[in-house]
């Protein structure tokens, strides 16, 4: 009896284990003829550029209906995103399209060997490949092979507010940080908060004015900027950035930035509470959305570059393939196809204003006059001295929550600016 | 009486291998790869002995610390948290007006999720349209103001105020257990001239003190599972001063990548999981006399 117990057992266990093992997620699905792939992405709800990729999702849709259909799974905020991905990249199962932009995980991705070499699809298609310019694509591969294809440049600056600015008597921007600090003097002696900023989530807007510190600093600062994935923070400029990024949290912004996520920044900025905003071109369809801000609240909008003639100019990573089987692979790439095309920056860059990484995307007068930031930040930063990769591109993601964690404790003065490097490039030897 | 054993057996298997399967071989996977130097990305898997084990007890400042919140909430759930249910129980016993109500009102926190509980409370929280502030300005208390949630002052007691007073299942299941016991018992008391406290201490608590045990023992599950409040509302922050295992584990699993180190707190808080059980258990003497 004891035996057939145990053969009872050992049979069960077996036919169980097999059966979970066969029952892994398909990330995309086959119905009927129509493949459908299913996309998860963070460019949803009050994203400024969900309208975007709601109308270019749209648009494939149609032009290969009855063969392959994109489902979007709502990620919202972009640092979920990233955690989402890399649970699913841990369980092997990743969706068959991967947005790779701003916190490298197509590195991640690679170490794993789950992305799709795209270079012979590229080689394939020279209208395709002749759309992006070599830095693009050599940002995008990796040993001589392409993984990634982008959609977007980035290019980063600030906006201020005109009529505050001119409430204050400030007529022009700052060239160096000393002005700049002297405007906040100046903003706040006439009762306007100057900065909105944020350290939740991945602190973005705040690690954007840390960047710019540091991009300032030196050419050995600038190289710093552009090393992928550094390790060690504990550089004295980088320290300096801190300090000064302190001051600006303590006596600059408003309440609610410490602990408070972009969305309170964005809006403290759009209801006209606080002066100035560091963001990217994304956000101006916000100005004029009667729901974010108010009437004619575009006009007052000016754009700028960093003091230092400073600007976060750079490639960024693209949507890379994780699909496995051949008619998967098939559908994916056909969709980073046609979301890099030239039809789909266009349809971005005229709903959303997003510069198109494409060089053959014409931002026509049409655009300039639709987006007159967009376009003066363009113009601002072709000359710019000083053209950098921005800090959260290249930086180990868990570095992210960290940022998060610990500004609140160096505004409080719990910790300094040295203590918050330090916990910094200890958080990242941790990814060695 | 053999084959009744046997068939005993056979109906316990299909519960049993459901175990093994769900539980019983994760926890086998979870102490083994503790021991092993194992990350995703890049894939590594290197046997490391106990080396995780030392790092973790001996080097690592912000385990210890997500450790003392830990069992600093697990103190105040098992005994404040408690305490408080149950006394609103004794007092809804007694049948004041509009007790059905409270009761509901009471176990409504209890019912919603907790990510919304954590949004509510984030709100709340808000150093410039937050209730809080607002109140205590309209009350002219302006200097008593703070961002609760990320002032390294307030932070641990803002958060800890989103659990610790809704106390609804510990009330729901006390009152439950009081409301079963014999009303004659009451009237004996009450003939021998007993007041209401007595009558609380004596009668009462010591006929539903198994209930009590069975609330503090789901106090202590519901501390030690605390994650998604936590999540919502700071993220452990600021510096980890809201941080507790679950979380610190969370972090180093998904955040830094470092799975063997992450389970080599798994293993951890299984062991004190197991202990607090037992403890409890053993506090209330549940289980004694029943054999």
């Amino acid at each position: 009896m004891k035996r057939k117990l145990r053969c009872l057992l050992a049979g069960v266990l077996t036919g169980s284990l097999c059966l979970s093992g066969c029952g892994q997620a398909n990330p995309q699905a086959e119905q009927g003829d129509v493949t459908v792939i299913k996309f998860p992405t963070f460019q949803v709800g009050v994203n400024p550029s969900a309208p975007a990729i709601e109308q270019i999702t749209q648009r494939f849709n149609e032009k290969f209906e009855g063969k392959y259909r994109i489902e979007i799974e709502e990620v919202p905020g972009d640092a979920n995103y990233v955690e989402k991905m890399k649970v699913l990249l841990s369980a092997d199962s990743l969706p068959a399209v991967i947005d790779g932009r701003g916190y490298n995980l197509l590195d991640m991705a690679l170490s794993r060997d789950a992305v799709v070499d795209l270079t012979p699809y590229l080689e394939a298609d020279p209208e395709w490949k002749a759309q992006f310019d070599e830095r693009t694509l050599e940002y995008n591969s990796r040993d001589g092979k392409v993984y990634s294809i982008p959609a977007e440049r980035s290019v980063i600056g600030y906006f201020y507010n005109k009529e505050l600015f001119a409430k204050a008597g400030i007529t022009k921007t700052a060239e160096t940080w000393e002005e700049l600090f002297a405007q906040f003097e100046q903003l706040k002696a006439a009762g306007i908060t100057p900065l909105s900023m944020d350290t939740a989530d991945s602190a973005w807007s705040s690690s954007l004015w840390l960047g710019a510190f540091m991009a300032t600093a030196g050419p050995e600062a600038q190289q710093f900027m552009d090393q992928m994935m550094p390790s060690d923070y504990n550089d004295p400029a980088f320290v300096e950035g801190a300090r000064r990024l302190n001051e600006m949290l303590q006596n600059y912004t408003t309440d609610d930035a410490i602990g408070g996520k972009f969305e309170h920044a964005a809006n403290n900025f759009l209801s006209g509470k606080t002066a100035i905003i560091a963001n990217g071109p994304w956000m101006t369809g916000s100005f004029s959305d009667p729901t974010k801000a108010p009437e004619g609240f575009a006009d007052k909008v000016g754009v700028a570059i960093y003091p230092e003639s400073c600007v976060y100019s750079a490639p960024m990573l693209g949507y890379f393939v994780a699909a496995k089987e051949e008619k998967q692979i098939e559908a994916a790439v056909e969709m980073v196809k046609f979301f890099t095309s030239d039809e789909a920056q266009q349809i971005a860059l005229e709903v959303s204003g997003l510069l198109p990484a494409s060089q053959t995307v014409e931002i026509t007068d049409d655009i300039r006059t639709k987006y007159p930031l967009t376009a003066e930040l363009l113009d601002l930063a072709k000359g710019a001295e000083i053209q950098v990769n921005y800090l959260q591109a290249t930086m180990y993601p868990n570095l992210l929550d960290v940022m998060s964690q610990e500004l609140p404790s160096l505004v409080a003065g719990q910790i300094d600016a040295a203590e918050f490097c330090d916990r910094l490039t200890q958080a990242a030897l941790k990814n060695q | 009486m053999k084959k009744r054993g046997r068939w005993g057996y056979v109906f316990v298997l299909p519960a049993a291998l459901l175990f093994l399967l769900v539980y019983g071989i994760p926890l086998v996977t979870v102490f083994v790869t503790s021991l092993f130097d194992y990350r995703i990305f890049p894939d590594r898997f290197t046997f490391i002995g106990l080396e995780n084990y030392c790092k973790l007890f001996f080097q690592d400042q912000a385990f210890w610390q997500a450790f003392f919140n830990t069992v600093v909430w697990l103190l105040l759930q098992c005994t404040v948290h408690v305490a408080l249910g149950v006394l609103i129980a004794l007092i809804l016993a007694k049948r004041p007006r509009g007790w059905k109500t409270i009761r509901v009102c009471y176990m409504i926190p209890n019912i919603i999720s907790a990510s919304a509980v954590g949004m509510i409370f984030i709100n709340f929280y808000n150093p410039e349209f937050g209730i809080l502030n607002s109140l205590l300005r309209l009350a002219g208390l302006e200097h008593l103001q703070h961002n609760w949630l990320y002032d390294m002052s307030t932070a641990f007691p803002a958060v800890t105020v989103t659990w610790l007073l809704f106390a609804g299942y510990t009330t729901t299941l006390v009152l439950a257990e009081i409301l079963s016991v014999p009303e004659s018992i009451f009237e004996a008391a009450r003939v021998d001239g007993a007041t209401g406290v007595q009558m609380d201490v004596r009668i009462t608590l010591p006929l539903i003190k198994n209930i009590i045990a069975t609330s503090t023992v789901m106090a202590a599950t519901y501390m030690l599972q605390m994650f998604v409040l936590l999540y919502v509302t700071t993220k452990g922050g600021p510096s980890g001063l809201t941080t507790n295992l679950p979380l610190y584990l969370y972090k180093t699993a998904l955040l830094e990548n470092n799975y063997g180190y992450a389970n080599t707190m798994g293993v951890f808080i299984i062991l004190i999981g197991i202990a607090i059980m037992t403890a409890i258990n053993r506090a209330f003497g549940v289980g004694k006399g029943e054999e």
